[in-house]
């Protein structure tokens, strides 16, 4: 169910009306309306995913028991078996059949019609992190499997994010009935919702063709459309996913929950550890948390603190998807990381004065972006031979078909950035401009601009709803 | 009254941003239509492209044409109703019947002023909803051109379904016939679920004015930014038939082969071309109302038509317009080869014959 489809629009105001009429059936209300939104994308998989829940809501009440760790290990095999079999399943036999040169006979039977179930990558990680936490104590196991269900299938957050975590969420909805109607909740929610959209809408819809249109040449393009097609992507994917995460905060604020911001101007990051805490801020703190600390993080030493890191990314790429792109770009990121890290301790050892000017700072930007941009070839190339042979025209400057009109494509892009910066001035000075614009600004102009605001998005709501990149995750 | 908490000061005060809102969305909402340029939305015919996606942008068509009628005093005005012979494919609007008929009008110093309302694929149950849109918005139906096809008299397998383009307009203006004569041809099944959201969208387009001239202002930007990048297409020349050596080998299709069928036609109401014929005959009983038979390119289909039984049923649709006295023509035979552009459709100098053609038959009516 999209965002911006009729189903969903329904669904929203139908349970934002009986949420606040009916205070003490909210729990119901909202795990009856979780159940509707997850089964429209398939019964099969709402019983796969209540089956999955009930399991794991189940076992965590075990870890009382003297056979604690069992149940442990139980709910995380069961987890990531899901996940692995739906999502890898088809990757590991294509890639055991090339390396043993063999043939399965696998191809016509049902494993080869697996369908990813929707948000199956971001409910896995909300389970698990679940787990974990009970298990390490550091939350108490929810005291009802109907709780369970409201705080692991919340429909506002559940096919991207962002992934909640049961130390700020649970509480959240234990307190449900307590939560009262507030209209600055609400008008922040729609704030939300509004600038979801906008992104969604203006932005990421207008740039899906022309980035489908570009990777779809995949090497036949040059040097500079390599490059723009990289930008815009860049651009594309930014706007999407941050756009469905601000939209899942702003419905969160409409029920008086608070979710997590998973988006911080990324853009602006002058090295990939900032980066990470900019871009999809749940998911590489869920890596942090769960997966590179477990591992040893810095605590074994410089080297194996490097190779945990490199590995917790690769992984990252890999819960992206099943393809190679994905790993390489994982394995990508992990490298810079580790770049970061190396040059880091080489600043840290001479300490030049320079580090500290502005121009550093702003050079640092402009590098890093440029280094983005040429890892998300890898994320959205047709094949990997597409974006190794986009990545080295990028770099080679081997193949530039100069002409006039790149100018004019160029400019969208620098138009893109400042924007960017645009959107970084407005989140930090979110509440000075707020209280200048409703102090100085009078009240018919304000509600004319709050008009133009649903013009414009009427007015690119496109024929056929496209659907969010990260739905396929 | 409404009041919001100032969060800075905590202090409860009147916020008149809501009432404000509404209004600047009812201003909306009542003066679009005199805003958005007219030939935005109809230019000597409708916008097929944006109908075509999204029918009840018909509406917006209606609204314009009617506002026209008003601000202009028209009394007397055509309206003509059919499919891509009456539209005029594959040519630009200006090459169209309707624009080549309005210059005769003008030549002749008349008043009248001819409204293009057809459509391509446009079938007959359109062409009735069409009649009865026409009726909601106060068009009239006093002078109104029917184009015809041999082809809407063919068995429909159920393809195409009588009510292609406008069946949900038909289900909202005369429900009975849309649950006898569409339903039962229906191609396309929908839950109810899926009705029910096809009916609210169709509902909301068709109302309120953001969304019915949605598309319109869009393609409006759209050509206003073309314009000042000087993006202009070079004029269309459509090319007549004998220039196109594909054409046989398309016509050889099935799905083309159906529309020549000459297996005898049902002229019982079981045909449901014939039940919205009569439909259409109740509706304008007492009117100026001329069906015309868009011919066929003889030259270039000869191969594929049993000609003796094809002209059998062309005999059984002229004795079905005779019989029921209605004031028809038949351009079999009238429209000189060089002039189609394929099998039915015409050349720009084959659209203004067709123009001339129709203007001397409705010279006949009582219009100025």
């Amino acid at each position: 169910m999209l965002f911006h489809s009729f189903e969903f629009l329904s669904l929203l105001f139908l349970t934002f009306i009986l949420y606040y009429l009916f205070p003490k059936q909210r729990l119901i209300l909202l795990a009856v309306a979780n159940l509707v939104f997850y089964g429209v994308s398939g019964i099969g998989y709402l019983f796969i995913f209540l089956a999955i829940s009930t399991i794991s809501y189940y076992c965590s009440t075990l870890f009382i028991t003297k056979h604690k760790r069992f149940y442990y290990l139980a709910a995380i095999i069961i987890n990531l078996s899901n996940l692995a079999f739906f999502k890898y399943t088809g990757f590991i036999l294509r890639n055991l059949e090339m390396m043993l040169k063999l043939n399965f006979p696998w191809q016509d039977s049902f494993l080869a019609k697996i369908i990813l179930p929707v948000g199956i990558s971001f409910y896995t990680f909300q389970l698990i992190a679940y787990i974990v936490d009970v298990y390490k104590e550091d939350i108490k196991p929810c005291k009802s499997l109907v709780e369970f269900w409201v705080f692991i299938a919340f429909f506002a957050q559940l096919i991207a994010g962002p992934i909640m975590r049961g130390k700020e969420f649970l509480p959240q909805i234990e307190g449900l009935t307590l939560i009262t109607y507030k209209e600055s909740r609400v008008k922040s929610g729609l704030y939300y919702i509004a600038m979801g959209l906008t992104k969604k809408l203006v932005f990421s819809d207008m740039l899906a063709p022309r980035v489908n249109y570009y990777f779809s040449l995949g090497n036949q393009l040059g040097t500079l459309d390599s490059w723009l097609a990289a930008y815009l992507f860049a651009f594309q994917i930014y706007f999407d996913f941050s756009s469905y995460s601000e939209i899942a905060v702003g419905i969160g604020h409409l029920f008086g929950f608070e979710l997590a911001i998973n988006f911080k101007t990324p853009y602006l990051s002058s090295n990939a550890s900032e980066f990470w805490k900019r871009w999809h801020i749940t998911l590489s703190s869920w890596i942090k948390d769960y997966i590179y600390i477990p591992l040893g993080g810095s605590r074994r030493g410089f080297k194996l603190q490097c190779l945990y890191l490199v590995a917790a990314m690769t992984l990252s790429g890999l819960w992206h998807g099943a393809a190679w792109g994905f790993i390489i770009w994982g394995v990508y990121h992990g490298l810079l990381s580790l770049s970061h890290k190396l040059y880091s301790k080489w600043l840290k050892k001479y300490n030049p004065s320079f580090i500290h000017s502005k121009l550093y700072k702003a050079l640092s930007i402009f590098v890093f972006f440029q280094l983005t941009t040429i890892g998300w070839v890898f994320f959205r190339a047709n094949s990997l031979g597409d974006a190794v042979s986009m990545v080295w025209k990028m770099i080679s400057f081997t193949q530039i078909n100069y002409h006039p009109i790149y100018i004019i494509y160029f400019a969208i892009v620098v138009g893109l950035c400042i924007l960017h910066l645009a959107e970084y001035y407005l989140r930090k000075n979110g509440i000075v401009l707020t209280g200048t614009w409703r102090k100085y600004c009078p009240e018919y102009v304000r509600a004319a601009a709050y008009v133009m605001v649903v013009l414009i998005l009427i007015l690119f709501t496109q024929r056929e709803q496209s659907s969010f990149i990260y739905f396929q995750f | 009254m409404i009041f919001i908490q100032s969060e800075a000061s905590n202090k409860k005060s009147f916020s008149s941003v809501p009432i404000f809102f509404l209004i600047y969305l009812l201003l909306i909402q009542f003066l679009l239509v005199y805003i958005i340029p007219t030939d935005s939305i109809y230019d000597y015919r409708l916008n097929y492209d944006l109908v075509k996606d999204r029918p009840s942008n018909i509406d917006a068509v209606m609204k314009k044409i009617k506002k026209a009628i008003v601000s202009e005093g028209l009394e007397d005005y055509i309206v003509i109703l059919g499919d891509s012979v009456a539209y005029s494919s594959p040519g630009p609007a200006n090459t169209s019947i309707g624009y080549y008929m309005n210059i005769l009008a003008d030549k002749e110093g008349n008043r009248l002023k001819v409204f293009n309302l057809s459509m391509p694929s446009m079938q007959v149950g359109d062409i009735y909803t069409m009649l009865l849109k026409m009726n909601q918005y106060g068009i009239s139906n006093e002078n109104v051109i029917i184009n015809v096809l041999y082809a809407g008299f063919v068995d429909r397998t159920p393809y195409p379904p009588p009510v292609f383009w406008m069946d949900y307009q038909l289900k909202k203006l005369d429900k009975e016939t849309y649950i006898k004569s569409y339903l039962p041809h229906s191609v396309k099944k929908k839950s109810k679920f899926q009705a029910l959201k096809e009916d609210v969208s169709n509902w909301l387009y068709s109302n309120v004015s953001i969304l019915m001239y949605k598309d319109y202002i869009k393609e409006h930007i759209k050509n206003f930014v073309a314009d000042i990048r000087r993006v202009s297409s070079a004029p269309e020349v459509i090319a007549p038939w004998y220039e196109k050596p594909f054409l046989k080998e398309l016509l050889a299709e099935a799905q083309y082969q159906q529309g020549f069928s000459s297996k005898p036609f049902n002229m019982t109401v079981d045909n449901p071309q014939v039940d919205f014929l009569n439909k259409i005959f109740q509706l304008q009983k007492g009117k100026n109302t001329l069906y015309f038979l868009a011919a066929v390119n003889e030259a270039l289909v000869e191969d594929f038509i049993v000609k003796d039984k094809y002209y059998e049923n062309i005999t059984l649709i002229d004795n079905y317009f005779q019989e029921n006295n209605q004031h028809y023509v038949n351009f079999y035979n009238r429209i000189p080869y060089e002039l189609f552009s394929d099998q039915v459709h015409l050349t720009s100098k084959g659209y203004e014959f067709l123009a001339n053609e129709l203007w001397l038959e409705i010279s006949k009516w009582n219009t100025n």
